[in-house]
């Protein structure tokens, strides 16, 4: 069993996880040892962990093929299209000045018919629609417990998906929207940089204990707890950056993330029963608070590696979502992505928690890909409070709202 | 007889070395760089995918008050990363003068010429075939290619068609 495990934090061969390779190997050694030695006030042992990696779940093919018409325009292009090549001329010095300037940037954001900013105001022009993900096959799991399109009783009608191993009825519509642009893709600017900004500044970090732990490969009851790192406490990585594990991280005490659920152990996969909640969420410079429902995790907790992967799956609230895609404003030509086509598909293709008066569903249903490593946690009288929705500024959607 | 000290040096060497791959051996599975996304799933055998483009002045980053306009079909050809193409335009201001291949770059931006397109010559329709690199491939999947007609008059280009994929083969690829 590799993951790390303590009854009293902070000990100091969890703080010598800093130390070179050789020592470090040690230590994982003495640590796993401890392991074995260790439980929690409901019996069994405790295991931890730093999540240090996030990505939204993409499926590719090798040619594209789930985007058969290609992937989705940009903001740029959508601008480019829309102003006659003698205007453009003048505004761009005669093609000389390139989407990725940041006078071409503020020119093709403002492209409202007053001058509009159109991720603030998304309604105010029509855009051709957005290019979504066409493909039968996603990663994720099966949220609403429906195998057929008309959803279960908190969805909304949508199509699913099978997932790479054949799975049916496996829910996500965040794929559905985001898999076709290039942002969010491989190799696209949105997930790698969010990734690399957090192992550097050790922002947003989510920290996972599992207790009760009888057998690391089947219990039928454990608890799992969700905590949001304290920002004082860094990653302490080795010299290729990489995230060391069996470090120790204090938990924050703001009241407004984590929670706590059970879980079960099957086959070693940690598989934990759906819980509401907010999760720390840093990357491309913005801190956003994670928002979501009937959120569940598959982790593999017998793993010996270093590094283990495993799925977080729920609805993220549609208002959170669109929260995020309008904080990373400023990388519509990086991320070559346009706001008001993803404003416009996420109204139609949310499918999750419909409004009891509307019958709207509010949720987009998801998955991402966490990458883990064992950690010890701190959370003397910290305990993990559910859901808080944040207390974002509301944001106007269309110009009727600004208006008002 | 003692052993002469470049051989010890080099046992000691060679000591070193094993306990090296020994360590790396076990250490290898321990690290990683930071999370990629998932592997692809593999290549699918005798694919080819399909591209059409729109071509005319107004397509150009530049001004170019003109006529021009043009129509190309591409069939790129995945097992041999081969790129097949009919090309035609008219209503040129003068004569051509290059037909290329243009990337990586979104509709309004400019990228560098990566293919000769009028291997044939410079007369319309052209036809011709030539072998991509992966990258080059990958700007034709991910839209960031255009063909790009220059003439004696516009040293620039005179006329210009992003490369939009198309979902079936079209009429001159069936």
């Amino acid at each position: 069993m590799a993951n790390s495990t303590m009854k009293s934090p902070g000990s100091s061969a969890s703080r010598a996880a800093t130390a070179p390779l050789g020592l470090a190997l040690v230590v994982f050694g003495a640590a796993t040892l401890l392991a074995g030695c260790s439980g929690s006030e409901r019996g069994g042992k405790t295991l931890g962990f730093a999540v240090v990696g996030w990505r939204t779940s993409v499926y590719e093919t090798p040619y594209m093929d789930e985007c058969p018409d290609g992937l989705a325009q940009g903001n740029d292009e959508l601008w480019w299209k829309g102003v006659p090549p003698e205007e453009r001329a003048i505004l761009t010095k005669d093609g000389t000045i390139e989407p990725v300037t940041a006078t071409r940037r503020a020119m093709s954001v403002l492209r409202g018919p007053k001058g509009e900013d159109v991720c603030w105001n998304p309604t105010s022009v029509k855009d051709p629609p957005l290019r979504v993900v066409e493909g039968g096959t996603s990663y994720g799991m099966n949220l609403d417990g429906s195998t057929d399109d008309q959803g279960g009783a908190n969805s909304c009608p949508h199509v699913n998906f099978k997932s790479p191993k054949g799975e049916a009825g496996i829910d996500n519509q965040l794929y559905r929207i985001l898999g076709c642009t290039y942002g969010w893709r491989r190799h696209g600017y949105i997930e790698d940089n969010a990734n690399g900004e957090r192992r550097d500044t050790s922002h947003g970090i989510v920290l996972i204990e599992v207790s009760g732990v009888d057998d690391v490969t089947h219990d039928d009851q454990v608890e799992v707890a969700f905590f949001k790192k304290a920002e004082g406490d860094s990653l302490p990585k080795d010299h290729r950056a990489d995230i060391l594990p069996n470090a120790t991280y204090r938990a924050d005490s703001t009241p407004r993330y984590g929670g706590k659920t059970r879980g079960r152990i099957v086959d070693g996969v940690l598989e934990t029963e759906p819980l509401d909640v907010t999760l720390p969420f840093y990357g491309n410079l913005t801190h956003l608070p994670l928002v979501m429902k009937g959120m569940r995790m598959q982790l593999p907790v017998n793993k010996a590696d270093r590094f283990i992967e495993g799925t977080v799956a729920g609805y993220q609230d549609l208002d959170n979502f669109w929260d995020y895609v309008q904080r990373y404003e400023y990388l519509l030509v990086t991320g070559q992505f346009s706001c008001p086509g993803i404003y416009v598909a996420m109204k139609e293709l949310a499918d999750g928690y419909p409004d009891p008066k509307t019958g709207a569903c509010t949720a987009l249903s998801a998955a991402f890909t966490i990458r883990t490593v064992p950690a010890f946690i701190e959370h003397d009288g910290v305990e993990p409070s559910g859901l808080v929705k944040p207390a974002v500024a509301r944001v106007a959607s269309t110009s009727s709202e600004v208006a008002r | 007889m003692p052993r002469p000290e470049s051989v010890i040096v080099l046992n000691v060497h060679r000591r070193t070395l094993v306990a090296a791959l020994a360590l790396a051996a076990v250490a290898t599975p321990l690290l990683a760089s930071a999370q990629a996304a998932p592997p692809l799933p593999p290549k699918p055998v005798g694919a080819k995918r399909y591209f059409h483009a729109e071509i005319s002045w107004a397509n150009n980053t530049y001004y170019t008050p003109s006529k021009a306009t043009g129509s190309a079909d591409f069939m790129l050809d995945l097992d041999t990363l081969t790129l097949h193409w009919v090309l035609s335009y008219e209503d040129l201001s003068s004569p051509p003068t290059a037909i290329t291949l243009h990337a990586p770059a979104q509709p309004g931006a400019t990228g560098a010429a990566i293919v000769n397109l009028a291997v044939p010559g410079l007369a319309s329709p052209t036809k011709g075939s030539a072998k991509l690199t992966d990258a080059q491939a990958e700007y034709l999947l991910t839209g960031w290619s255009y063909a790009l007609v220059t003439t004696r008059k516009y040293s620039k280009g005179e006329a210009r068609g992003q490369l939009d994929r198309l979902r079936k083969a079209p009429a001159a690829f069936q």
